[in-house]
């Protein structure tokens, strides 16, 4: 039997998951791994769509994408600053009721004193009427791809038509512009306070129900994303982009218009970039953006990396080995800075800096090798052509 | 002119200093860009190893910063970041190029590299400081300047830090139009092949090159340490304003980084004074100034302000 690549990938991905789910069942006294293997997964999940994303600019069209971060600020900014506030205006009656205050009437005062309260009041709501509390959600994450596919493409217009250092640097600036401009302009997200963002499934009945849930919305969605891409990048337009990739005079000659396929593969991969960022801030039910620094943009660099660019198993790959170390380095971070003396965390960067190294010079093409597109073959071509000549 | 003093104290000397500190920065950063075509990522780093260098001899020498003596550790700050920048070169630039590897590869490998070195540069002092028992972080190092009677310490800081800069712009000039290195590093950048087919050992001048941006940018670093608290992430934080000042600048001429280095400098001091503060908006929002003239600089001419001055002198 001869099984394809694609398939081989998704089954051993499933057979990792079974067995850390077979861990777990074996083991039901360890909450506190059990919580640390419910926030993997999950993670792996928002990293999985925001990585699979990243490949499409980056191992696809050859795009640096050094502003990948701002997707999740913007994720952050339509769920925690646009939406939140939504709900609030829409439940102003029975927070007024209960609190004797209107949060929108003095944002600073809500965001320094109620915050926690007002979600709280929101939440009640939520548990009453469930249908409202997944409208939140799906308007959320609807706003955060919206948002994200326009900013997107406008911060790298300025540079789209230049060489790709250019565009580079200007989105690694527009990176860190949008996070401290949005950061300390409070009425966005409430700033150092960081902004509460109510429960959209406050209706469960616990919190170990809410978090198989939200890892089922979070799986189909990865699903979804990751068959969303595979289609796009083995259409005629993924072979484009391969083609600019690797020969972009070339690809000019034979009438690729370059510009117009950065405009396409930014606004397709930013949309999926903020749907990643709006799934976060919903997981965490609070987002601080002056927290998203360029390191996030490197931690989906370095996961497609060491997975292996230009192929979407590769991607998952590198999602999950990259959160599989950086959990177990959390796990032993005690022990490691006693023997230190200094932050752990410093420890990681260091390994991951020189994953990075280490992979680009020796192992360019990551654990995963890119693939040749999938195309017909030769064999069901001739087939079809001899049923109808 | 009743507030001249006021002028000149708030926001003449700061324009200079910070222009001079993202000058001398920003040459480094020119110079590795039109000779291995990296903009790397890297870059701040080395000038938060010479802060480092400079701090850490000082301790040794004297027990911590006496008046000046950041001038006598200055050597050693410009030999860490030649060595680290050479390092880099050597060991992850040049195997790498030999490999045609594309521009988005070096940036990331630059990427990989900055984490790296800011990784081990925050374990080694937290090692140093447990071993020491000092406090080896966070410290600005205005007690090392120099004192002069009569001046006070922003004088003195914008006096060295030009002097500083005037003599790497000399020394670079010197270098490049006066020696026969210059003539050969002149050729490398122009067109390596041919500089190649001529018998120049094209890859030894870029590694002597490395040197000299990492000793510029090293001097960079303790000038920086004047302002800034001195941490692992002294150059990392401002590498996004030492990129635009490059870029505004043109990336293709060395000269370059020192025009954009003080458009950044002054734009940041002069919108804070006269646009943000009396808007009574918080510092943070200087950012938002390069931001916005490098967006103007991509848009109306993308090959920077030398790039401009050049193509107007040969026409």
């Amino acid at each position: 039997m001869k099984l394809s690549k694609t398939a081989l990938g998704l089954i051993i991905l499933a057979i990792i998951l079974a067995v850390l789910a077979a861990a777990l069942a074996a083991f039901p006294q360890l909450k506190y791994v059990r919580v640390l293997f419910e926030n993997l997964a999950i993670f792996i999940g928002i990293y999985g769509i925001y990585v699979l994303s990243l490949n499409l600019e980056v191992g696809y069209l050859g795009l640096p994408q050094f502003g990948k971060v701002m997707f999740l600020i913007i994720g952050g900014i339509a769920v925690g600053g646009i939406v939140t506030k939504l709900m609030l205006w829409a439940y102003q009656k029975a927070i007024i009721s209960s609190m004797g205050v209107n949060p929108l009437a003095n944002i600073n005062s809500y965001c320094t004193l109620y915050q926690y309260q007002v979600a709280s009041v929101v939440n009640a709501q939520f548990a009453q009427n469930p249908a409202v509390g997944l409208g939140f959600f799906v308007l959320g994450l609807v706003l955060s791809m919206a948002l994200s596919a326009a900013l997107g493409v406008l911060f790298a217009y300025p540079a789209i038509k230049l060489r790709e250092d250019y565009l580079g640097i200007l989105l690694l600036v527009s990176g860190e512009f949008l996070r401290v401009v949005t950061y300390y302009t409070t009425p966005v997200a409430c700033s150092v306070n960081g902004v509460v963002i109510p429960d959209p499934f406050s209706w469960t009945s616990s919190g170990e129900v809410r978090t198989v849930i939200y890892f089922a919305i979070v799986l189909a969605l990865l699903v979804a994303t990751f068959f969303i891409f595979d289609a796009i990048e083995n259409s005629p337009f993924g072979r484009s982009l391969r083609a600019i990739r690797d020969a972009e005079t070339a690809a000019a000659v034979f009438g690729k218009d370059i510009t117009s396929f950065r405009i396409k593969v930014l606004a397709i991969s930013s949309a999926f970039g903020g749907l990643a960022g709006g799934l976060l801030a919903f997981y965490s039910d609070y987002t601080i953006l002056g927290g998203f620094l360029p390191i996030f943009t490197f931690i989906g660099w370095t996961m497609l990396i060491i997975g292996g660019s230009g192929n979407n198993i590769g991607a998952l790959v590198g999602v999950v080995v990259y959160q599989g170390v950086s959990t177990l380095l959390d796990i032993y971070k005690n022990a490691l800075q006693a023997v230190l003396h200094a932050d752990p965390t410093y420890l990681s960067y260091f390994i991951f800096g020189l994953v990075i190294v280490l992979i680009l010079m020796y192992r360019p093409q990551g654990i995963v090798p890119e693939r040749p597109v999938k195309t017909i073959d030769l064999k069901s071509v001739r087939r079809r052509l001899e049923k109808n000549p | 002119m009743p507030d001249l003093s006021g002028f000149i104290n708030n926001v003449l000397l700061p324009a200079i200093i910070y222009s001079n500190i993202f000058s001398l920065a920003s040459i480094g950063l020119t110079m590795t860009y039109i000779t291995t075509k990296i903009p790397s990522f890297a870059h701040g780093d080395l000038a938060a190893i010479g802060a480092y260098a400079s701090f850490y001899l000082s301790y040794f020498l004297y027990g911590g910063f006496k008046p000046g003596s950041i001038y006598i550790t200055m050597p050693a700050a410009a030999l860490a970041g030649a060595l680290l920048a050479y390092l880099s070169y050597i060991g992850v630039f040049r195997p790498m190029i030999r490999r045609n590897a594309s521009i988005t590869t070096l940036m990331i490998a630059s990427f990989g590299l900055h984490y790296m070195i800011f990784g081990a540069m925050a374990i080694a002092d937290g090692i140093a400081q447990t071993a020491l028992g000092v406090n080896t972080s966070n410290y600005l190092m205005t007690p090392g300047q120099i004192v002069i009677p009569g001046l006070t310490q922003d004088e003195v800081t914008a006096i060295t830090s030009t002097i500083a800069l005037a003599a790497v712009g000399a020394a670079l000039y010197y270098l490049l139009n006066k020696t026969k290195f210059g003539v050969v590093m002149r050729a490398s950048i122009d067109n390596a092949p041919l500089a190649r087919a001529m018998g120049i050992n094209v890859e030894r001048v870029y590694a002597i090159a490395w040197l000299i941006i990492g000793a510029i940018t090293g001097i960079a670093g303790v000038f920086m340490g004047l302002i800034f608290p001195v941490t692992e992430e002294l150059g990392w934080l401002r590498l996004p304003l030492i990129f635009v000042a490059v870029v505004v600048g043109g990336l293709s001429s060395i000269y370059g980084g020192i025009i954009g280095g003080y458009i950044v400098g002054f734009s940041i001091v002069l919108g804070w004074n006269y646009v943000l503060q009396p808007l009574g908006l918080t510092p943070e929002y200087q950012l938002a100034i390069p931001f916005i003239i490098v967006i103007i600089t991509l848009l109306l001419a993308p090959q920077g302000v030398a790039g401009i001055i050049a193509s107007r002198r040969r026409r």
